[in-house]
C-alpha cells in the first residue's frame, strides 16, 4: 500500500468516525431535548396549577393530615402508636387525624384485595376447567356464566349484589342460625373465631405447636399420603385444644342491632368481595381455559392410555403445567382486582376511594388527597406485580418449558 | 329421533360417575332458578316503569322536544356501524329482518304509538343502507375512515347546540364510548411507538405513562382530571362531559398502547430491515408497512377493548353525569317507585348483556374472518 | 424550540388571560350571556327534583334560580339548570361553571373559611333529624345506642353524627355513608340501616313520597341547625349584593302582601313605599345594584313572594308538607326568623 492509499483509508476511516460521533451527538441532544421538554412543560403545568389555585383562593398543603378527622368510618383497622414504636392496630375512630382515616382506606382496600385474590383465583380455575367438562350441563352453565359476566358492566353487577342480593337477607331479629354459629343477616355475616385462653399452661403451649407443625406439613410436605396425615393430626390437636380450654369457640350472639362476638363481614363488603370476585374469576377463567386448550392434546391421551381418571389428569399434570404459564396474566388480573375495589364507593363501603372523597368533602384539599391515593395505588400494584414476578420465578426458573 | 337424544343425554349428561352426580345437582338447581326467574318476570314484576321512563333511560334529561337530535345523531352512528360491519360479512336478507323486528318491538312497547317507531324504523334503514353499501360496492369501502371521522363529528355537532351538560342516558355512554375511542387510538399508536423507540428517554417516559395508567383506577382518573381541568384552564369552562372524556381518553390510551404494540411485534422484523434496506424513511416504514399489519392483527382485541369502555361508561356517575344505570337509579328515586329495584337492574342488565354480546360476537368473527384473510 | 417558544407563549397568555379576567364581575358576564347558569340539585323532592313524568326540574331553589334570572335578566326562563352534586356544587361556582348554588347547602364556618364561597342570606331553616321505620320500636335518639346509622357522603350530617356519638359515649354505633339519598332510602327501607340522617326536610320529603308514609318515623330529636343558603364565588360583592337583595326582596315581598296576583294592581300602587319597592314610578333601587328598576317586580311575577314560592314547593298541597307555623321559616311578624331588611 501506498502512503496515498492509507491516508485515503484512514481518510474513510476518519469520516466514518466522525460521522458515528455527529450522530452520536446528534441522538444525545434529541434525548436532551426531549427530557428537557417534558422537565418544562411539567414545569408549566405546576406553574398552571398553582396560578389558578391562588386565583381561587384554594390553599394546597398537606398540613390538613395532621388534623382531626371529626367523622366515622364503618369498618376498618388503623395504625396507631402503641406502646413504644411498635404500632397497634385500632379501629377508627373520629377523635383520629385524617392520615390515620388514609391509613383505614389503604387497610381495607386491601384486605378486599387479598380476599379476592385468593377467592377468584380458586373460583376462576373451577369455571376454567368446568367450561372443558364433559357434561353438557356444567360447560354451558360456565360458559353463560363467564359470558354474562364479562358482558356486564362491573358497576351494575355490583349494584345488583348489594341491592337486591344482600340487602334483601333477613333482618337480624330474624337472621337465620345456621349450624349453630353462622348468622347471616342484613346487619353482616357473622362466623365463630377461635381465641386463645390457655395463658402460658404447658399442655396448651404444646398443643399449639403440635398443631402449627401439623398444619405446615400439610402444606409443604412432597409426600401425599404424608399430608393427609398431618392434616387429621392438626384436626385432633385443634380440638384437644378446645376440650382442655386452650382456645374457646366465639359464637356470635344476636343482639337487638347487631351480634356480638365472632368476627362479620358487613355487608358493603360481601357485596363488594361477591362482585369484585365473580367478575375477576371469570377473566381467570378464560385464562386458564385459553392455557389449557393450549396444551397439546397428547398429554391427555397419554393420560387416558395409561388409566388415570380425567380428575386425576386434570389435576396431577394439566393444571401444574398450566398455572406455569398464566402466572403473568394472573398478575394482570390481580391488578385490576384492586383497582376495581374503588367501585365500593357506590355501595357504602369505605376504601381508599370512598374515603378520599370523604375527606375531599370535608376539608376541601382534594387535590392533595389525590395525590396520596395515587401513590397509594401505584405501590399497591407495584407490590402485587412484584410478588408474581416473584412467584413465576420460583416456578419457572428457566422460562417456561415446551 | 327418541334413540338419538337418549344416546346423547347418556353420552353428555350421564357419561361418567362423576357426571352422573353433577348432573343430578346441578340441573335440578338450575331448572328451579330458570323457573323462578321466568315466573317473577312474567307474572309478579310490573314492567310498566321501564316503558314509562324509557325515555329517561335512553337520554336522560335531554329536552324531549330536541329528541330529534337524539334520533339524527343514532342514525348517523347506526349508518357507520352498518357500513363497517359491510366491510367485513356481506349483508344477506336474513340480517334485513332481524333489524326489521327493532321498529315492531318499539311498536309493540309503545302500545302502537308509532313515533317511536317511525324514528326507530328510520335509524334501521340508516344502518341497512350503510351496511348494503360497503357490501356491495367495494369502492365505498376506501372511504370508510372518512366518513366514520365526518360522521362523528357531525354527530357531535348535532347533539351539542341544546347545552352538553343534558347529555344523558344510554345515549351518553353511547357517545362516551365513541369519543374515546376514537380519540384514544391516535394516542395510543404514538404511545406504542414511543414505548420502543431507540431514545432512552422517550421509551422510559412512555413506558412510565402506560404503567401509571395501568396501575390506577379508571373512576380515580376520571375524578382527577374533573378537578383538575377547572384549576388549569378556568377560562375553558370545559364541561363535565368534556372533562369525562378526556379522563377516558388519557386511562384507555394506555390501554390501547399495550394492544398496538403487541401487534408492532407480529410484524416480523424483516419486513422493516428490508424497508430500510432500500432506503424507504422511518416514519413512511411505520406509516404504510408497520402499522396497517399491526392494526389488522390486533382490530379483534380492539374491538374487545371499545366493549371494556362502554362497560366502564356508568363510572362517570363520580362526576354527577347521568349515563344509562344513573338514570335508573334516578327512576328507582322516586320514592313511589323505590321497590323497583329488581325490574330496573334486570333491565339494566339485559340491555347491557345484549349490546355486549353483540360486540364480543363482532369481535370473534372479526378474528377469524382476520384469520383466514391473512392467508 | 421553536414549538416550545410557542407552547410556553401559549400557556402564559392562558394564565395572564386568567388573571385579567378576574376582575370582571359575573353580574357582567350574566347580563352580557344573557343566560343565567344556575346550580341545583336534581334529586331533593321540594328543593330540586326533576320530575321524571314532565321532564322539568322544581323545587324551592329552582325558584330562586328563576327569581334570580327575572331580577337580573328580566325572563324567569333564561336561565339554565346544570346539575351539582353534594361534591361537585362548590368546585363548579369557583371554577365559573355556574353563577349561583342553590342546592340546600348547610352554611358552616368550614364552608366559608377554607373554600372561597360567600353564602347569600339563609332561605330555609332545617335541622338534622334522624327517620327510623316505624315498627322498629325505636322513639327517640337514645334507642339508638349501638344501631347503624346512614347519612350522605360529604354532608355536613357525617360531623355532627359523629360529635354526638362522641359526646353520649356510644362506641358501638356506626356510620355508614352512600353517596346520594336515594340509596340511603333503600338501604332504610330494606333494613340495613336502623336510621337514615338527614336534614329534616329531606326526610318529610321522602316519607312524604313514599306509597306508605305511615310506615315511616321521623323522631323529634334535631340533633343540629341546619340553615341552608345559596351561595356565590367570594370576593364579588357587586354580584352578591345583587342577590342578597333580590333574597330580600321575596321576604319583604310577603311581608307587604305582594303576590303574583295582585302584582298588577300593587304595582299602580299610589304608596311610596311599594313604588320604590317595585320600581314603578321610575325610582327603585335597581341601578344602586346594576340591575333595572324593575327587578323586584319581575322576581315577583316569575315566582311570587316567598311563603308563595314556600307552598308552591312544601306547602299544604304538596306530598312533604312542612308546617311553617312554629319554625324559623315563618315570618318574623309571625314569630319566625324570615326578615328582611329595611327598604328605605
Amino acid at each position: 500500500m501506498t502512503i496515498h492509499d492509507t491516508s485515503a483509508i484512514r481518510g474513510m476511516a476518519e469520516s466514518v468516525r466522525s460521522r458515528r460521533l455527529r450522530n452520536r451527538l446528534r441522538h444525545a441532544a434529541i434525548q436532551l431535548g426531549i427530557v428537557a421538554l417534558v422537565v418544562v412543560l411539567l414545569g408549566m403545568l405546576a406553574y398552571a396549577v398553582k396560578a389558578g389555585l391562588a386565583e381561587k383562593g384554594i390553599r394546597f398543603s398537606f398540613s390538613f393530615l395532621a388534623n382531626t378527622a371529626g367523622f366515622d368510618i364503618s369498618e376498618g383497622l388503623t395504625l396507631t402508636s402503641g406502646e413504644g414504636f411498635v404500632p397497634n392496630l385500632a379501629q377508627f375512630s373520629s377523635e383520629m387525624s385524617i392520615a390515620s382515616a388514609f391509613v383505614t382506606g389503604i387497610f381495607n382496600t386491601a384486605k378486599i384485595a387479598l380476599l379476592a385474590i385468593i377467592l377468584s383465583t380458586i373460583l376462576g380455575t373451577m369455571l376454567g376447567v368446568g367450561r372443558l367438562s364433559t357434561n353438557w350441563v356444567v360447560r354451558n352453565l360456565c360458559f353463560w356464566i363467564v359470558e354474562f359476566v364479562r358482558n356486564t358492566p362491573l358497576l351494575i353487577q355490583l349494584v345488583f349484589w348489594y341491592f337486591a342480593v344482600v340487602l334483601h337477607f333477613p333482618p337480624m331479629a330474624s337472621a337465620a342460625k345456621l349450624y349453630g354459629g353462622l348468622i347471616v343477616s342484613q346487619q353482616g355475616i357473622y362466623v365463630p373465631t377461635l381465641s386463645w385462653t390457655g395463658g402460658a399452661s404447658t399442655l396448651s403451649l404444646i398443643l399449639i405447636t403440635a398443631t402449627g407443625v401439623s398444619a405446615l406439613g400439610a402444606i409443604f410436605d412432597p409426600i401425599r399420603g404424608a399430608r393427609r396425615i398431618c392434616v387429621g393430626a392438626a384436626v385432633v390437636c385443634l380440638g384437644l385444644l378446645v376440650a382442655t380450654g386452650g382456645m374457646i369457640v366465639n359464637f356470635p350472639v344476636a343482639n337487638k342491632f347487631k351480634a356480638s362476638g365472632g368476627t362479620s363481614i358487613s355487608p358493603e363488603m360481601a357485596a363488594l368481595l361477591l362482585a369484585v370476585v365473580v367478575s375477576s374469576a371469570s377473566f381467570i377463567a378464560e385464562t386458564v381455559r385459553g392455557a389449557i386448550d393450549a396444551l397439546p392434546k397428547a398429554q391427555w391421551e397419554a393420560a387416558g392410555s395409561l388409566g388415570l381418571s380425567r380428575r386425576d389428569t386434570v389435576n396431577d399434570i394439566i393444571l401444574p403445567q398450566v398455572f406455569r404459564v398464566v402466572l403473568p396474566s394472573f398478575g394482570n388480573q390481580y391488578i385490576s382486582l384492586t383497582k376495581n375495589t374503588a367501585l365500593g364507593i357506590a355501595v357504602g363501603f369505605p376504601d381508599l376511594f370512598n374515603i378520599y372523597g370523604t375527606i375531599a368533602n370535608q376539608t376541601g384539599h382534594s387535590l392533595e388527597g389525590i395525590i396520596i391515593v395515587m401513590a397509594s395505588y401505584l405501590v399497591l400494584s407495584w407490590i402485587i406485580s412484584s410478588s408474581v414476578y416473584w412467584a413465576n420465578r420460583r416456578l419457572n426458573p428457566m422460562g417456561v418449558s415446551q | 329421533m327418541i334413540a338419538t337424544s337418549i344416546k346423547w343425554t347418556r353420552h353428555n349428561l350421564f357419561g361418567k360417575p362423576f357426571d352422573v352426580a353433577l348432573s343430578l345437582l346441578v340441573i335440578p338447581g338450575v331448572l328451579w332458578i330458570a323457573c323462578s326467574i321466568l315466573d317473577w318476570a312474567l307474572t309478579t314484576a310490573r314492567w310498566d316503569i321501564i316503558v314509562q321512563s324509557l325515555r329517561v333511560l335512553m337520554i336522560g334529561v335531554f329536552p324531549a322536544d330536541q329528541a330529534w337530535r337524539a334520533w339524527t345523531a343514532s342514525a348517523i352512528m347506526a349508518a357507520t356501524l352498518g357500513a363497517g360491519l359491510g366491510c367485513v360479512f356481506s349483508f344477506k336478507p336474513h340480517h334485513g329482518l332481524v333489524l326489521a323486528l327493532v321498529p315492531l318491538l318499539i311498536l309493540i312497547v309503545d302500545h302502537g304509538d308509532p313515533q317511536n317507531a317511525l324514528s326507530a324504523a328510520g335509524v334501521v334503514a340508516a344502518t341497512s343502507l350503510g351496511w348494503v353499501l360497503t357490501s356491495y360496492v367495494p369502492l365505498s369501502r376506501k372511504a370508510m375512515p372518512a366518513a366514520a371521522f365526518t360522521g362523528f363529528i357531525v354527530v357531535v355537532a348535532v347533539m351539542a347546540p341544546p347545552g352538553v351538560e343534558l347529555w344523558g342516558g344510554l345515549l351518553l355512554s353511547v357517545l362516551l364510548t365513541l369519543v374515546t375511542s376514537v380519540l384514544s387510538l391516535p394516542i395510543g399508536i404514538l404511545l406504542a411507538f414511543g414505548r420502543q423507540s431507540r431514545l432512552s428517554s422517550l421509551r422510559i417516559i412512555c413506558t412510565w405513562y402506560i404503567e401509571v395508567m395501568r396501575s390506577v383506577p379508571l373512576i380515580l382518573v376520571v375524578y382527577w382530571i374533573w378537578i383538575l381541568m377547572p384549576v388549569l384552564a378556568p377560562q375553558w369552562g370545559l364541561a363535565d362531559v368534556a372533562r369525562g372524556m378526556i379522563g377516558f381518553t388519557i386511562f384507555y390510551s394506555a390501554y390501547v398502547a399495550e394492544y398496538v404494540r403487541s401487534g408492532l411485534q407480529a410484524v416480523p422484523r424483516a419486513q422493516t430491515e428490508a424497508a430500510r434496506s432500500l432506503g424507504v424513511s422511518e416514519f413512511d416504514i411505520n406509516r404504510s408497512i408497520v402499522l396497517p399489519q399491526a392494526l389488522r392483527v390486533v382490530v379483534a382485541p380492539l374491538v374487545g377493548n371499545v366493549l371494556d369502555i362502554f362497560n366502564s361508561a356508568p363510572l362517570v356517575f363520580i362526576i354527577g353525569l347521568t349515563d344509562f344505570l344513573r338514570a335508573g337509579q334516578m327512576i328507582l328515586a322516586n320514592p313511589q317507585y323505590g321497590d323497583r329495584t329488581f325490574e330496573v337492574l334486570s333491565f339494566l342488565l339485559v340491555t347491557y348483556f345484549l349490546v355486549g354480546s353483540m360486540i364480543t360476537y363482532a369481535a370473534r368473527k372479526l378474528e377469524d374472518h382476520m384469520a383466514t384473510s391473512a392467508r | 424550540m421553536k414549538l416550545l417558544k410557542i407552547l410556553t407563549a401559549g400557556v402564559f397568555a392562558g394564565v395572564a388571560f386568567t388573571a385579567a379576567n378576574a376582575s370582571a364581575s359575573v353580574l357582567d358576564t350574566v347580563k352580557q350571556r344573557g343566560v343565567l347558569n344556575c346550580g341545583t340539585d336534581n334529586t331533593a323532592p321540594g328543593f330540586g327534583y326533576l320530575n321524571t313524568t314532565t321532564g322539568q326540574i322544581e323545587g324551592l331553589d329552582v325558584d330562586f334560580c328563576k327569581a334570580v334570572a327575572a331580577g337580573v335578566l328580566g325572563d324567569a326562563a333564561k336561565v339554565k339548570f346544570i346539575t351539582v352534586t353534594d361534591k361537585s356544587r362548590f368546585d363548579a361556582v369557583l371554577t365559573g361553571q355556574v353563577d349561583v348554588v342553590f342546592a340546600h347547602t348547610t352554611i358552616k364556618p368550614a364552608r366559608e373559611s377554607s373554600i372561597a364561597i360567600d353564602f347569600l342570606p339563609i332561605n330555609f331553616y332545617d335541622g338534622t333529624g334522624l327517620m327510623v321505620k316505624t315498627d322498629a320500636g325505636i322513639k327517640k335518639f337514645a334507642d339508638l345506642d349501638g344501631a347503624t346509622i346512614c347519612t350522605t357522603q360529604g354532608s355536613a350530617t357525617e360531623t355532627v353524627l359523629a360529635a354526638a356519638f362522641k359526646a353520649r359515649g356510644w362506641k358501638d354505633s356506626k356510620v355508614l355513608t352512600y353517596e346520594n339519598l336515594e340509596k340511603l332510602f333503600s338501604a332504610l327501607n330494606s333494613g340495613r340501616c336502623n336510621a337514615m340522617s338527614t336534614d329534616k326536610s329531606a326526610l318529610a320529603a321522602w316519607a312524604g313520597n313514599a306509597p306508605k308514609p305511615a310506615d315511616y318515623l321521623i323522631l323529634s330529636d334535631t340533633l343540629d341547625k341546619s340553615p341552608f343558603g345559596g351561595f356565590v364565588a367570594a370576593n364579588d360583592s357587586k354580584w352578591r349584593n345583587a342577590l342578597r337583595w333580590i333574597e330580600y326582596g321575596l321576604f319583604q315581598a310577603e311581608e307587604s302582601e305582594i303576590t303574583q296576583a295582585n302584582l298588577a294592581e300593587k304595582l299602580k300602587s299610589e304608596d311610596p313605599f311599594i313604588q320604590k319597592f317595585l320600581g314603578s314610578n321610575g325610582g327603585g333601587y335597581g341601578k344602586d345594584f346594576g340591575l333595572s328598576d324593575d327587578f323586584m317586580a319581575q322576581a315577583i311575577k316569575a315566582v311570587g313572594n316567598y311563603g308563595e314560592a314556600y307552598d308552591r314547593n312544601l306547602g299544604p298541597k304538596t306530598k312533604m308538607y312542612l308546617d311553617r307555623k312554629g319554625t324559623p321559616n315563618a315570618l318574623w311578624t309571625q314569630g319566625g326568623a324570615i326578615y328582611s331588611p329595611l327598604w328605605n
